[in-house]
């Protein structure tokens, strides 16, 4: 996987590098907006990370030229910028993500490996919380290694919950993956939060589901047991 | 000497002066011209007299004087009736002919020299006034002198000119009297533009630096002044961007190394207490993105058409902070009806007021506690929390910009209250603090109720949050 890095900064620059160059990327590095434009011009790249503010021009320049010439390269922007219109802004000019400085590295490298659609490879195919771990290949559960067997739409919630790391889950949009378009009643959601707590409960994890009250839930280890 | 701090004051002053002065001066100039008439009709009326009494003397062989007076005027220039009186002395002031109480004529010689034309003088309790004019009779000269005692005197010229007078002043009064009052009104009509001109001097402060004060219809002698305010404000206006485009810029361009900072701080596992100096990077970010979102809030413009759903606001900033929360033992709440709410606003800026107030009273929730998120349904939110809650001394001063109360607290620049402050102001909405019962504070946004839910559109709702 190729990736063009956009960003004047030296020092920033070759720390994004080799970063991701750790993270298993091919890196190209430029300082400016017009040699941005003929290095995509010559090569092709399987996604760009492009800073906003360059000495020879915005990025967002370099953008709306990209996109104008039909190139659907993935571009996530670097910025110090987070005004109220320049995210719109942003991904109006074509932009997939945006991520504003500073930022923690892994974050960049979570936000390109969803842009290159592969998700979980960088984490390994293994959600792991606590003494619980869900191989999202085989779709299995287990506490402290021994399988424990769950409904499906459990897992579906367990999943959400797992992979979401470290934010909250909307009540709706577990609402959404149990049920899609079906009419769901007011507590559907809680229904099956409510089992799966009572399984890993009983199944010994070291984890627990938290609700957000009027928001929705997330899932973090359990320190206490 | 008197000050008025009014115009109009001042101008209904000097012109009550004005009306007063000319009110006087008028009769007075009046009643002197007319005295000067009555004086020359007088005068004319007694050469006259001493003309056709002249025209009776004559001069005998011996040289003597005589006068035939007429018998139709005996009665007239007789001494009992007293009013008119003659005398006729010779050239030297000798009298010739003359009547009892005048024995040395009516206006007698000085030093041998008869004075001449009209004349005044007093005699007991008369007053005379007349003339005396030479005359050639027989070829001798003489004086002819003919008087009237004034305090006698035909009463009929007297009477008009007093008479004119009290008519003049009686007309005069309410005639300046209404002068006055039409002199208050124009003048207060003249202020109007001024008056209009300060009214919108007035909306004007450093978050609506764009207004200007209107030229319409200015008098151009106050033109030039709203013209040079207008130009002042342009240039304020001016350095106030200037200013906000620095903190702006300065804010951005700490970013970036910043961002340096972190990714090495990340990448350098030998550092010890490195948590301590993750935390350290996070509040000066944090304070970064403050001074940029204060930058932008006092730059920020609604649209009028702009509208923004709460309950959405509230559950994105509860999203946002509830992570953070749960890491120290705290926890979020949104409490909100089923129905939407719509205000009037723009949903980026609200959610940045509703998330500064939640992470302020995040920092003050004590562990074990909750912050809380109320969506009422009459376009308000509040942001309540169980803290030390804010004196009653202190709840103005917090929304002032480094006005927090406690200044050694990590972690809070002191910003985020005057933020929401702003963004509020931006709303024509307020913001308030009280006292919760059992302990902590509750801050509450007070919005406009938009009536129309609007076509859904990225920009007035702003972007979503992940």
């Amino acid at each position: 996987m190729r990736l063009l890095i956009v960003e004047d900064n030296e020092h920033l620059a070759e720390l994004i590098s080799s970063g991701l160059r750790a993270a298993g990327f091919d890196i190209d590095a430029v300082a400016r907006a017009d040699k941005a434009l003929t290095a995509t011009g010559q090569n092709r790249f399987d996604a760009i990370v492009l800073d906003l503010g360059l000495p020879d021009g915005d990025g967002m320049h370099v953008l709306a030229a990209l996109r104008q010439a039909g190139d659907p390269t993935p571009v996530l922007v670097l910025t110090a910028r987070d005004g109220i219109e320049d995210r719109v802004l942003g991904l109006r000019a074509g932009a997939d993500d945006y991520v504003v400085k500073p930022f923690a590295l892994a974050e960049l490298v979570a936000r390109i490996e969803a842009l290159l659609r592969r998700p979980g490879n960088l984490l390994g195919s293994v959600l792991r919380l606590g003494n619980l771990t869900f191989d999202t290949q085989a779709r299995q559960t287990s506490v402290d290694g021994s399988p424990l067997v769950l409904s499906l739409r459990e897992v579906t919630v367990l999943e959400l919950l797992m992979r979401s790391k470290e934010n909250v889950i909307p009540k709706h949009a577990v609402e959404d993956h149990l049920f899609g378009l079906e009419e769901v009643t007011s507590n559907a959601a809680e229904v099956y939060i409510h089992r799966l707590r009572k399984q890993l409960s009983a199944a010994g994890a070291t984890v627990k589901i938290v609700t957000v009250r009027g928001v929705g839930y997330i899932m973090k280890e359990d320190v206490s047991c | 000497m008197l000050s008025f701090r009014s115009l109009t004051a001042r101008m209904t002053f000097l012109h009550v002066v004005a009306i007063l002065i000319t009110a006087t001066a008028i009769p007075l100039v009046l009643f002197y011209f007319m005295n000067a008439a009555v004086r020359t009709i007088h005068e004319q009326a007694m050469s006259d007299q001493a003309e056709w009494l002249a025209s009776h003397l004559s001069r005998s062989g011996d040289g003597k004087i005589a006068l035939e007076v007429p018998s139709g005027l005996r009665a007239l220039f007789s001494e009992v009736y007293g009013r008119y009186a003659y005398a006729v002395l010779d050239e030297h002031g000798a009298p010739l002919v003359f009547q009892k109480s005048y024995s040395n004529g009516l206006f007698p010689a000085h030093a041998g020299q008869v004075p001449s034309g009209y004349q005044q003088a007093a005699a007991g309790h008369k007053h005379i006034a007349g003339v005396s004019i030479m005359k050639k009779v027989g070829g001798a000269a003489v004086w002819v002198q003919v008087g009237e005692d004034l305090n006698h005197r035909d009463v009929v010229l007297d009477d008009v000119v007093a008479q004119f007078l009290q008519r003049v002043g009686w007309t005069a009064i309410p005639v300046l009297l209404l002068l006055a009052t039409a002199d208050i009104l124009i003048v207060r009509n003249a202020m109007q533009p001024l008056l209009r001109a300060s009214m919108e001097a007035a909306q004007i402060s450093p978050n609506r630096l764009a207004l200007r004060l209107s030229v319409d219809d200015v008098p151009s002698e106050i033109l030039p002044l709203v013209t040079s305010i207008n130009q002042a404000l342009d240039r304020i206006e001016e350095g106030f961007t200037r200013q906000r485009e620095f903190i702006a810029d300065a804010a951005h361009e700490l970013r970036t190394p910043l961002a340096v900072l972190r990714i090495r701080l990340e990448t350098r596992t030998d550092l010890k207490a490195s948590d301590e100096l993750f935390r350290d990077v996070e509040i000066m970010s944090r304070v970064i993105g403050q001074l940029l979102d204060l930058a932008e809030s006092d730059n920020a413009h609604l649209h009028p058409e702009d509208t923004a759903e709460l309950h959405e606001v509230c559950s994105e900033v509860a999203l946002h902070i509830a992570p953070l929360a749960l890491t120290q033992n705290k926890t979020v709440a949104l409490e909100a009806a089923a129905a939407p709410v719509w205000v009037r606003g723009n949903a980026e800026l609200l959610r940045r007021a509703v998330r500064n107030l939640a992470e302020n009273a995040l920092r003050h929730a004590p562990p074990g506690s909750a912050v809380e998120l109320v969506v009422s349904p009459d376009a308000k939110v509040s942001v309540l929390d169980r803290g030390d809650g804010v004196p009653p001394s202190k709840r103005d001063t917090i929304f002032q910009r480094f006005g927090t109360q406690n200044p050694h607290r990590t972690g809070g620049a002191g910003l985020g209250l005057s933020i929401v402050k702003r963004i509020v102001q931006v709303h024509q909405g307020s913001v308030t603090v009280t006292s919760r019962p059992g302990g902590g504070s509750q801050f509450t946004l007070h919005l406009i109720a938009a009536s129309h839910p609007p076509q859904e559109d990225s920009i007035s709702r702003g972007p979503r949050r992940a």
